[in-house]
């Protein structure tokens, strides 16, 4: 494939990148497979022992395996929302970044579900869901709605990495497996007009199809609780609260990555201060969104004073029980990348960055509250119940296998970078000018105006 | 050092010993016990013990070791060793064990001991008890159907006994607990005759579970009785199936949606690995082209 010499330098830049893993990279897999150790010990210890070995009992039947698969699949949505609005609406600073959020997208998608298989008690009978799964169960429409989500964010990623494909598969590299591979995935893409036509029609196709099915798939999610009669889970906006949620930590995780990434492999003349800015920006009125949609639920619920609601709201506010983290998670990670991100004196890459990793912290937490403040105040009350019946504490095994997620989340993503450029690089243009665009556009405004009031002279000159 | 003087500081040690273990005694959690004596419908007799430790209230304590005796006089003899489960019952059956002692008026006294351990204080309960038996039967006088239950006691001649002024509450057994339907006390010949109701739904053939119970008397502790008989109402299985939330099959527009939602999306996925197989066709056919 014939690439311009912007291409060939960036795809020189990236594949230099891919083939070595230096020290500092040797190091973080050491950390990462250290951490995935933990994770797979403590795995064999429930497998063997039984979910005895976790904080979950009859009463707190959901623990944190399930704040951390709401808390995946809300991330995916940095790719949803990135790739697919931005993809649609031609934006052009969206080409850097667009990688980066669709591969947060599918390998998300790809750890959450894992998270329920752990939280399962007879991992024997899966094949119950399919065989004998009810149709009228939102448990059943999340597996679909997620299972469709997860192999259209797959096809998405693989579309939009065709081109990059290609042009690897035509790179000279020593390694004889890559080329085999990138042969065998580049489909024989020759950026003819005719493949492109149809590439970009399915990409356009993908990018329209992926965002109401990502917004189907949280608010699927959403209503697992909100059709649950249950203090503090059973409200009507939770659908579409979810789905703010999700997108603003997806985002949050998505600048995140952005600033690794470009710190790790130096991609300053990619990523911009300008891509931070604007995903600041969306991140700030997202969280503005996340807070409006928070204090209307919990004053809707304080308002109607009934029983058990107010029971579950007096656990979150209480200082002995849940008020510092509904502080941290409902309050502060909400107003602190506002206020950081609003204020143009502390408005830099690192600052969003900062506001960004406490934003998404504090929306695990805040999954974290949804779930277990509710399951520990029941419609019946409890007798003769010992204490951790009772209340929930997540014990070493879910702390061990939920770091192994996070551990695994990374790994995967620093291997997807050794195998795919993490910004496409064929198509790398519309981005990488983006500011040159910008200057082209000033110039040429520059010029209207100097032509208008050359004109205006040359009428006053008339007139005269 | 005088005589006095020593016994005077060995006093002083053992009460600051004996003080030591009362304070320690305090650290270690308080039990409680609730011993009750069980005949089943299938006459097997059982003696349950719950423990229970406080915490905010009493909960089950689980894996603790519970030794039951049988009292004779001044003496106990262990008749075995049972660890309580997750709801903190140690189940003990009485059968024809020798060591259990029957005194001259019949009655059985036994003792259940849970011994102090480093985390819980020690407790024990006793119970005394005679045994008795409740008996029922199921007849017709014209049209109306009634359930007869007996409650007798074997006395020392080893002969049977009926007993006078015992309460007997009959229940109907259904899905998921009993439903009482009526109680009436033993007459002269410990004998009492309750009319069955009319109305009550029994299964595809009409049968029902009747069980009687005496409910945890001072003497003769919980005693139970049960049978089945065909005097309900016949439900026929319901044949018509009904869709709906909480019915086997879904309702229509469920299905109709769900159906309609997926194929939408999957229809363009299918579309879209059409337009990446026409790319591959595309590049097949120029490579036959620069062939030729």
């Amino acid at each position: 494939m014939i690439l311009d010499n912007k291409s060939t330098r960036a795809l020189n830049f990236f594949t230099a990148q891919m083939v070595k893993i230096s020290r500092a990279g040797m190091i973080q897999l050491a950390v990462l497979a250290l951490l995935l150790l933990g994770g797979l010990y403590a795995l064999i210890i429930q497998i063997v022992d039984g979910h005895i070995v976790t904080g979950m009992r009859d009463n707190v039947v959901w623990g944190i395996y399930i704040a951390n698969f709401i808390f995946f699949i809300g991330i995916s949505y940095a790719g949803a929302l990135i790739s697919g609005i931005l993809h649609l609406l031609r934006v052009p600073w969206r080409v850097p970044i667009i990688r980066i959020a669709e591969i947060i997208t599918v390998i998300s998608t790809l750890i959450g579900p894992a998270y329920i298989l752990l939280c399962m008690g007879r991992l024997d009978r899966i094949h119950h869901l399919p065989l004998y799964g009810r149709i009228q169960s939102p448990i059943v429409w999340d597996v679909l709605a997620i299972t469709t989500y997860l192999i259209g964010s797959i096809i998405f990623l693989y579309l939009a990495s065709i081109r990059d494909l290609a042009a690897l598969r035509d790179f000279d590299f020593k390694s004889g497996w890559r080329k085999k591979v990138y042969k065998f995935m580049a489909i024989g893409f020759n950026n003819t007009p005719k493949q492109n036509r149809y590439l970009n029609q399915g990409l356009d196709i993908m990018s329209a199809i992926i965002i109401p099915l990502a917004i189907l798939v949280h608010s699927v999610l959403a209503w697992i609780f909100g059709m649950t009669l249950r203090p503090g889970w059973h409200s009507t906006i939770f659908a579409p609260y979810f789905v703010v949620a999700a997108v603003f930590s997806g985002t949050g995780v998505l600048i995140m990555a952005m600033w690794a990434f470009r710190k790790y492999y130096h991609l300053e003349s990619y990523i911009t201060k300008i891509h931070f800015n604007y995903l600041g920006t969306i991140l700030m009125i997202l969280g503005a969104l996340y807070g409006y949609f928070t204090f209307s639920e919990y004053l809707t619920s304080w308002y109607g004073s009934e029983k058990w609601d107010m029971e579950v709201l007096y656990k979150l506010f209480d200082p002995n029980e849940y008020w510092g983290w509904f502080f941290f998670a409902a309050i502060l990670g909400v107003i602190l990348p506002v206020i950081v991100i609003l204020v143009p004196k502390f408005r830099n890459i690192n600052s969003i960055t900062a506001v960004s990793a406490v934003a998404v912290f504090a929306l695990w937490v805040k999954r974290y509250l949804i779930i277990i403040p509710t399951l520990e105040t029941p419609l019946l009350p409890l007798q003769d119940m010992r204490s951790e019946y009772i209340r929930y504490e997540a014990t070493y095994v879910e702390w061990l296998l939920t770091i192994a997620g996070v551990a695994l989340f990374c790994l995967l993503f620093f291997l997807f970078s050794k195998f795919l450029p993490i910004v496409p690089v064929v198509h790398v243009k519309e981005g990488k000018n983006y500011a040159e665009l910008r200057k082209v556009s000033m110039k040429e405004k520059v010029k209207k105006a100097l032509r208008q009031r050359e004109q205006e002279e040359a009428l006053k000159i008339e007139e005269l | 050092m005088n005589n006095w003087h020593k016994q005077l500081l060995v006093i002083g040690l053992i009460a600051i010993i004996a003080t030591g273990n009362v304070f320690a005694g305090q650290d270690k959690k308080k039990t409680n016990f609730r011993l009750e004596y069980f005949k089943k419908s299938d006459k097997t007799e059982q003696l349950v013990a719950k423990l229970r430790f406080k915490e905010q209230s009493y909960v089950p304590l689980a894996n603790g070791v519970v030794n039951f005796y049988s009292i004779k006089r001044d003496e106990r003899i262990l008749l075995s060793k049972v660890e309580t489960d997750e709801d903190g019952q140690a189940i003990f059956i009485i059968d024809d064990n020798p060591k259990i002692f029957k005194d001259s008026l019949g009655y059985l006294t036994f003792e259940a001991e849970y011994n102090e351990t480093s985390e819980y204080q020690g407790v024990t309960k006793s119970i005394t008890l005679l045994q008795a038996d409740l008996e029922m039967s199921f007849f017709q006088k014209d049209t109306v159907k009634y359930i007869d239950a007996t409650v007798t006691q074997m006395n020392t001649d080893g002969e049977s006994v009926p007993i006078e002024g015992i309460d007997v509450v009959f229940y109907v057994k259904g899905t998921f607990s009993l439903l009482k339907f009526g109680q009436l006390t033993t007459g002269d010949h410990g004998k009492v005759e309750i009319p069955f109701p009319v109305d009550m739904p029994g299964d595809s053939e009409g049968i029902l579970t009747i069980v009687s119970k005496v409910l945890e008397h001072d003497d003769f502790g919980t005693l139970e009785a049960s049978g089945q008989i065909n005097w309900g109402i016949l439900v026929p299985l319901e044949k018509e199936k009904h869709r709906g939330l909480g019915d086997t099959d879904a309702p229509l527009w469920m299905v109709y949606t769900l159906i309609t939602l997926l194929s939408a999306v999957w229809f363009h996925y299918l579309y879209v690995i059409y337009l990446i197989v026409k790319i591959r066709v595309g590049k097949r056919l120029r490579d036959v082209r620069l062939k030729f």
